[in-house]
């Protein structure tokens, strides 16, 4: 079963109803849960590290294009290798080993086996992508948003393997504002302006960070579902609610990093993706009653857009039934 | 850079308003699909543009999207400096326009787009990949030509494809029993594909 110590429970303790808002708070500082604690570091290693990597990996080998990175961002993709190097190195130097000698740079990932001697900003030293080989060492997702001469944020480099039902192959190169295009009441509300003006505002040395929650769309802890797959995985909620089969549903957390890199000034935009079932969620009896209540109060087109709108009633019962002791 | 369009009734949500021309101009070029009854929509452009500059008006024929995709890219490689370009045309064909005048190397501030209606669109298929022309509307169903698979259109659109994003109407109902799935090891997630 998926620990949940990390699980970073996304509602404030007194909280009961939905708010939609961009809910950021600066990154790194460790919160506390009613199972552990999650945030204290940006890139969150668990037992699933490995397993994650290597699955990665195998999507990347099957659809290269998953990975995309527009002209010019190149150097942005090795000061993100940096700081993915440097961190991992630094908090984990039981198994992370970064040498600088020179120009020249040694690493040692021992968890993941991977070694590599190479000199950053040299593709031919790296023998790939460097933003590829900084994603597969980290268990998230990374997208690289730059600011174009009209103003606008653009999503110029990515590599996307664990999204929630997009597709990065389509919105690859796009504007924060086109992006947001199917969020129900988010252009129209402003919220993309808002969330623009404050991504510009993220310097060096303040990250943040924000949990955003949906239920997954597979039924299961399957971390691949991007639209590209969703024959594999797209399924039918009737059906659950047909077979009151509630312990298929996920409660998907999304942990999300802005990062300002110094030098390239390029954000980083990193999710992490956390799965909950609704078994777990039902037996910690602060969680299931303020899950019930919230999903109780989120309005129609947020909670179609969030994957639950026709089985919340049944949902909403179902969680304020405590479980028999 | 503007994009608009004469109806409102668009996921683009573009303004039904013309659009001024791109300013600063030495030389224009005017693409359009309309028919004679139309051109006063040009005739008003082209009142705005200075007697110093040159202006070209080409009508653009029936063309499938890549077949255009190569006509405007030919049209913006043989240009200069003070160059700028105005299309007024069918949806599609106005956002394939902008899109390869972009990837040709325009600057957005040197184009205007205005839309005149939606009478057919491209949709991708993030599954395989394809995009595919048709004349269904956002919200319905296409089978795509790639991979066959009948797909819903999303109102979301890429103005670097020109496309509309599509995915597919299937469901799986239950993938696998969920007795026991939580102790399964995640390990089997791309087996499964």
């Amino acid at each position: 079963m998926t620990s949940l110590d990390h699980f970073p429970w996304p509602f404030a303790p007194d909280e009961r109803d939905f708010h939609y808002t961009v809910n950021v708070q600066p990154a790194g500082t460790p919160q506390r849960t009613v199972l552990g604690e999650w945030g204290q570091s940006i890139i969150d290693v668990d037992p699933t590290y490995e397993y994650k990597s290597s699955l990665r990996r195998e999507i990347l080998h099957d659809e290269p294009d998953r990975a995309f990175e527009g002209a010019g961002m190149e150097p942005a993709g090795w000061e993100y290798l940096m700081f993915v190097l440097t961190t991992l190195a630094d908090e984990h130097p039981d198994w992370a080993h970064l040498q600088r000698n020179g120009s020249e740079v040694s690493w040692r990932n021992d968890r993941l086996d991977i070694s590599a001697v190479f000199s950053p900003g040299d593709r031919t030293t790296l023998g790939m992508s460097p933003l590829v080989f900084a994603a597969i060492q980290v268990p998230s997702d990374v997208l690289l948003v730059r600011e174009h001469g009209d103003g606008h944020l653009y999503l110029d480099a990515g590599v996307v393997t664990f999204p929630g039902a997009w597709s990065a192959t389509f919105d690859a190169g796009m504007s924060m504002h086109e992006i947001h295009g199917p969020v129900p009441g988010f252009s129209s509300a402003g919220l993309t302006d808002r969330l623009e003006r404050f991504m510009k505002t993220v310097t060096p040395d303040t990250p943040y960070r924000r949990v955003n929650w949906a239920f997954s769309g597979a039924g299961s802890d399957r971390l691949d579902t991007s639209l590209e797959s969703k024959p594999e995985w797209g399924w039918d909620a009737d059906q659950l609610v047909r077979d009151r089969d509630w312990d298929r549903l996920r409660l998907r957390l999304e942990l999300e990093h802005l990062i300002r890199l110094p030098n390239t000034q390029v954000l980083v935009f990193d999710i992490r993706t956390y799965f909950a079932s609704l078994r777990q969620i039902r037996r910690i009896d602060p969680w299931r009653a303020q899950l019930a209540e919230i999903l109780a109060s989120v309005p129609e087109d947020i909670a179609t857009y969030k994957g639950f709108a026709g089985i919340r009633q049944p949902l909403v019962e179902h969680l304020r039934a405590r479980v028999a002791a | 850079m503007s994009l608009t369009m004469s109806h409102a009734d668009s996921t683009l949500a573009w303004p039904c308003e013309m659009p001024p021309l791109p300013p600063g101009g030495r030389v224009y070029t005017i693409l359009h699909t309309l028919d004679t009854a139309m051109t006063p929509l040009v005739e008003r452009w082209c009142e705005t543009i200075a007697d110093s500059a040159e202006t070209h008006i080409c009508p653009l024929t029936d063309l499938d999207p890549t077949t255009l995709r190569l006509h405007v890219h030919a049209i913006v490689a043989a240009q200069h400096v003070g160059w700028r370009l105005a299309v007024v045309a069918d949806e599609l064909t106005a956002i394939i326009c902008r899109a390869e005048a972009i990837a040709a190397g325009l600057l957005d501030d040197e184009i205007t787009v205005h839309a005149t209606a939606r009478t057919r669109l491209q949709m991708y298929c993030p599954h395989c990949r394809t995009l595919t022309v048709t004349t269904r509307a956002p919200g319905e169903i296409q089978a795509c030509r790639g991979c066959q698979r009948n797909l819903r259109i999303r109102s979301h659109v890429s103005q670097t494809l020109g496309a509309y994003l599509a995915s597919d109407t299937a469901s799986h109902g239950k993938e696998r029993s969920m007795a026991g799935a939580e102790d399964a090891p995640a390990q089997n997630e791309r087996s499964m594909r």
